[in-house]
């Protein structure tokens, strides 16, 4: 599995390495190495002598009281508190297999509530491969774009809404959080929702990147790039992505987003349009325990929210669906650190 | 590995590019979807009886487009579509605009109507709006849209949206007060644009950069907020038109659709004037009717490369009736643009000169895993009997020799087998100058007006799709051999002959399409560099202090040239012609291409002075900036996104900004010259210091600014 760490080593240690590498240098961690022990050990031996912890010899630094904040942790830290934080409030079920014995879907479940439930149809695949064809037009086009959101879609996000360490470092902590999360509940709910991707099915699709591993079904970049799109839109206005009359700028982007992978060769339409709407229910959803409000709840379901496998994944298409949705009760659950940071990030734009 | 021709055969007038693709081994290798396949099987309509412009308001006089040879894929033929015969014709284009229901802006008196035919035009930019948030185009045609998206029993093919239409989808994707965001890419396909479906749809404006778009802005874009009544006066009607894909590599069915779009622009904007001089009886000073219609200017930013290049091909024969016919009905000059092309580089064009007796040859380098069908044609006076034969070989066989036409047939052709597959076919065809054109021909010089025309088919060089014995009905796929071939002129007459050869146009048949690819001419002899390893271009550059300019033609010892490269849509009386240059110091741009040649004032071949013309019109009319800035190649203007702005370089946008000039020009009334002396004239006065006369051929009556720059101080 040479090739796995090589492809992956080398654009994930170019971006992240990048960062994580010169901000936990300094503030994290730490660095260490054998060299700096055997160091730091001939440096201690040399220069502190004998000594007797005694009240005249310790310090007596200040003890933490905010036990909400997570201000003292490195990023990493911080996103793995919360993610396990959140991570226990939800719970993903599988939909009951029909006759086949396949998974029929899943369902996303904040308590009793099921706030997405995503329901795996049977399409016509030639139908939806037209699209692949068709979309395959926009491949030069769209290499940089492609190639760069199979890794990131946050520089995407950032170039809407400028989110840099010093000025945003609340809303960069809460969206790293919430996409970790993303990660974990959407890929749980693709195994429910087992399905093939496009070049299973024609060797002509040919996809431009290699063909991951996990279920076509829902996308997660549709996912995601919903989730990032739901929650901004909301610490940048206080407003609702779904309730808008024109489609928001984040909505415009995680549509693209979705619809590159299409054009990519790796998702059929369908995938995108499941996938946008457990997105923006996932957005919705930490929004509602962060601020303790009612859940909402959304099918993603024949004769509900759904795309025929004769359509397009398109904007208005999206637009309709996110528009979708219906109250539900709220959640008993309680998020303390997220909520924090929730209330740190909301300062950070209004 | 046994080559052998078969016998002549008498052919029609089809075009040998249908014939080729229809009755021989140069078919499109692509399978499209059975749904869009017919009941015979075929992908394209069935064919149809002779078509006449239905809304023309003088439908015996129209352009003839014979449907029965033109290719419409089906899904965007009308399938139930019936011709109008002449006499049921009525003048009705604005018939689906309900008066006073239709959300439309009236049309000015002084209004200019700027044609654009273009593929990829966005129907939605600001750039084309009114300060009202609302369109300024009067309609648009989008030719290859599903006839069923608006079922218009007036249509042969695709889909068509009046000014009202587009401000309604406007409205439904941005907004009531069409201020909004416009959600594009679903208003692009609403209005029929970009379809995903269809193998052959068009998705030219889905990307980041379209042609179109390009086009329109520097034809008739604006800033709807900036001064000036230009974005009132100058209405747009738009074109959009197939793409290779459907018209062909080689613009085999290019013509058609042409003719099909300059009809119905010109008959747009009649219909739009005669609704606003309903009882119009003016006379001019001498007591004849004064002209009638707006002023219309029509950019046609197409073209190919093989032809006659002169009023004996079919397109400026017919363009020639029409603005003829106009003109007798009492109708406004249409004035048409188009490019010169990019042809310069390509080695495409040649010049044999054999002597009486004697055998000129040429290398055809076919290049490996082709998926398209190759051309040459080959041009020659044929005042009396014809003066030579040919032979050719390919890259496995002796030479081939072609004789004995028979003297009887005006069409013939024949067939050259290798182990009994059809892989290459030569057809020949006497051509005579359309008598309305004879007038225009130059009298003084006694030129012949028949020509002979060689056109040299081979088969695609690869076959990309299933050869199982399923498919192709046990009959192996026909695949020329890729190589050098040989084109070998013989000379039977009695004096020495001037032959031009050209390899005919071969574009990309789908985005990113690098399958299909050119052949050319290989002659040792062609310099392709200079000393200092830059690419020679048709002049060195800059002229010397005596503003000489050296024809590097002339000097090399070669029979293939630069010159002559021309346009063939282009290379006649009845347009403008347009090639680009570069700001910074004037030089023409490498690519564009340069006329026939002149020596000591006569057009020349390698040898002989030219006797081939009638109506040609060599050299372009002017020149426009293609290349404008050192941080990027090509010029500024809309990007495929309303809002975006792209790079694009090629004599397609120096030809969108002669258009422009002309509609300038028109603006202040100076409405009686032809484009080719408005733009010619208004060269001239701005030839700055680097011109020479000299380069007629490739920056023609010299270089014009940008004319919009003004109204884009980012540029």
């Amino acid at each position: 599995m040479v090739w796995v760490g090589g492809t992956q080593g080398g654009t994930q240690g170019g971006t992240q390495g990048g960062t994580q590498g010169g901000t936990q240098g300094g503030t994290g961690d730490g660095f260490s190495s054998p060299l700096l022990a055997a160091a730091i050990n001939l440096s201690h031996d040399a220069t502190v002598g004998y000594w007797e912890p005694t009240s005249t010899t310790i310090s007596t630094p200040k003890a933490p009281t905010d036990h909400l904040s997570l201000e003292y942790l490195s990023e990493t830290r911080k996103s793995q508190v919360l993610l396990a934080e959140l991570s226990g409030v939800f719970q993903v079920k599988a939909i009951a297999p029909g006759e086949g014995g396949s998974f029929a879907g899943a369902t996303l479940d904040i308590g009793p509530t099921s706030i997405a439930s995503i329901h795996k149809e049977d399409f016509d695949v030639a139908s939806q491969l037209k699209f692949l064809r068709g979309y395959a037009d926009l491949r030069n086009d769209r290499l940089a774009e492609i190639i760069t959101q199979r890794d990131d879609i946050m520089p995407f996000f950032a170039a809407i809404a400028p989110m840099n360490l010093w000025q945003k470092k609340s809303t960069v902590a809460l969206l790293r959080a919430v996409h970790n999360l993303t990660i974990q509940l959407e890929m749980q709910i693709k195994h429910y929702c087992r399905s093939l991707r496009p070049a299973d099915y024609a060797t002509q699709v040919q996809p431009v990147i290699p063909t991951p591993d996990h279920s076509s079904f829902p996308s997660g970049h549709a996912t995601e790039a919903m989730v990032m799109a739901t929650v901004l839109y909301y610490l940048r206005t206080g407003a609702s992505i779904a309730a808008q009359a024109a489609p928001a700028p984040e909505l415009r982007l995680a549509h693209r987003i979705a619809v590159n992978r299409t054009v990519a060769g790796v998702h059929f339409p369908v995938d995108s349009a499941a996938g946008a709407v457990l997105g923006v229910s996932i957005g919705e959803a930490v929004q509602s325990l962060a601020e303790g409000k009612a859940l909402n709840t959304r099918s993603y379901l024949k004769g509900e929210i759904f795309l025929n496998d004769t359509e397009d994944f398109t904007l208005t298409w999206l637009a309709n669906a996110v528009k979708g949705g219906a109250g539900g009760s709220k959640s008993d659950a309680n998020v303390p650190l997220f909520a924090n940071l929730w209330t740190n990030a909301i300062a950070e734009w209004r | 590995m046994e080559w052998h021709w078969g016998d002549w055969e008498e052919h029609d007038n089809t075009s040998p590019y249908f014939h080729w693709a229809d009755q021989g081994s140069g078919g499109a290798p692509f399978i499209s979807d059975n749904e869009d396949l017919s009941e015979d099987g075929r992908f394209f309509a069935q064919a149809r009886t002779l078509f006449r412009w239905e809304t023309s308001k003088t439908p015996e006089k129209g352009f003839e487009v014979d449907s029965s040879k033109m290719v419409i894929p089906n899904y965007a033929a009308n399938s139930g579509y019936t011709p109008k015969v002449p006499d049921d014709a009525t003048l009705d284009v604005l018939s689906d605009i309900p008066p006073g229901t239709e959300d439309v802006t009236p049309l000015r008196n002084d209004t200019i109507i700027a044609g654009v035919i273009d593929i990829g035009i966005p129907l939605g930019h600001n750039r084309w709006r009114l300060k009202t948030g609302k369109t300024r185009l009067l309609y648009a045609w989008q030719m290859m849209a599903p006839w069923t998206l608006k079922s218009q029993a007036h249509l042969p093919f695709g889909a068509e949206f009046s000014e009202g239409a587009i401000n309604g989808l406007l409205k439904k994707h941005s907004g009531e007060g069409c201020e909004g965001w416009l959600n594009e890419q679903d208003f692009n396909v609403d209005t029929g644009l970009i379809s995903f479906k269809h193998r052959q749809a068009q998705r030219g404006a889905a990307g980041h950069s379209s042609h179109g778009a390009h086009v329109l802005d520097l034809v008739a874009g604006m800033d709807p907020k900036e001064a000036g009544d230009f974005q009132e006066r100058v209405r747009i009607v738009a074109i959009n038109a197939p793409t290779a894909a459907v018209f062909k590599a080689a613009g085999t069915h290019l013509d058609d659709y042409m003719f099909y779009a300059i009809q119905r622009i010109a008959d747009i904007a009649d219909a739009a004037w005669e609704a606003k001089h309903p009882n119009f009886n003016e006379l001019q000073g001498d007591g004849s009717p004064a002209v009638k219609g707006f002023p219309i200017v029509i950019n046609m930013s197409f073209g190919k490369q093989a032809g006659s290049k002169d009023a004996l091909d079919e397109f400026p024969a017919k363009l020639a009736r029409f603005v003829k016919q106009r003109e007798l009905d009492g109708w406004s000059r249409v004035r048409f643009v188009m490019p010169a092309g990019n042809d310069n580089l390509s080695r495409c064009n040649a010049m044999l000169e054999p002597e009486s007796g004697a055998v000129k040859k040429l290398n055809w380098r076919i290049l490996p895993q082709d998926h398209s069908a190759n051309y040459v044609e080959i041009w020659g006076n044929n005042a009396g009997e014809l003066p030579v034969t040919i032979s050719l070989k390919s890259p496995h066989s002796k030479a081939l020799f072609l004789k004995n036409p028979n003297p009887n047939y005006l069409h013939q052709y024949r067939d050259l087998c290798h182990d009994n597959v059809l892989v290459a076919r030569v057809y020949l065809s006497h051509i005579a100058l359309d008598p309305v054109n004879a007038e225009g021909a130059d009298e003084k010089q006694n030129k012949p007006h028949q020509k002979y025309r060689y056109v040299l088919c081979t088969a695609p060089t690869h076959w990309a799709n299933d050869v199982s014995p399923e498919v192709t009905g046990n009959i192996p796929p026909a695949i020329a051999p890729s190589g050098l071939w040989e084109i070998a002129i013989h000379n039977r007459s009695n004096e020495q002959v001037q032959t031009v050869l050209s390899v005919q146009t071969d574009q990309a048949l789908s985005a990113s399409d690098g399958v299909n690819l050119r052949s050319y001419f290989d002659d040792p002899g062609y310099e392709r560099f200079g000393e200092n390893g830059a690419e020679l271009e048709s002049y060195s550059f800059p002229p010397n202090s005596k503003k000489e300019a050296e024809n590097l033609d002339i000097r090399a010892n070669s029979p293939v040239r630069r010159h002559g490269t021309m346009n063939a849509s282009a290379a006649h009386a009845f347009v403008a012609r347009v090639g680009g240059y570069r700001v910074s110091d004037g030089r023409p741009a490498p690519y564009s291409a340069t006329g026939r040649g002149r020596e000591r004032g006569q057009d020349d071949g390698t040898v002989l002075g030219s006797l081939l013309t009638s109506g040609r019109k060599g050299a372009p009319t002017a020149a426009f900036p293609t290349e404008d800035s050192p941080a990027h190649f090509g010029i500024l203007a809309a990007g495929a996104a309303d809002g975006s702005v792209a790079a694009m370089r090629g004599t397609s946008f120096a030809s969108a900004q002669g258009a422009r000039v002309l509609i300038k020009l028109l603006m202040r009334a100076d409405n009686t010259r032809t484009e080719n002396k408005m733009l010619y004239e208004e060269a001239k006065l701005n030839r700055n210091g680097t011109y020479s006369t000299d380069m007629i051929e490739v920056l023609g009556g010299g270089t014009i600014d940008r004319p919009d720059k003004q109204n884009m101080p980012r540029f």
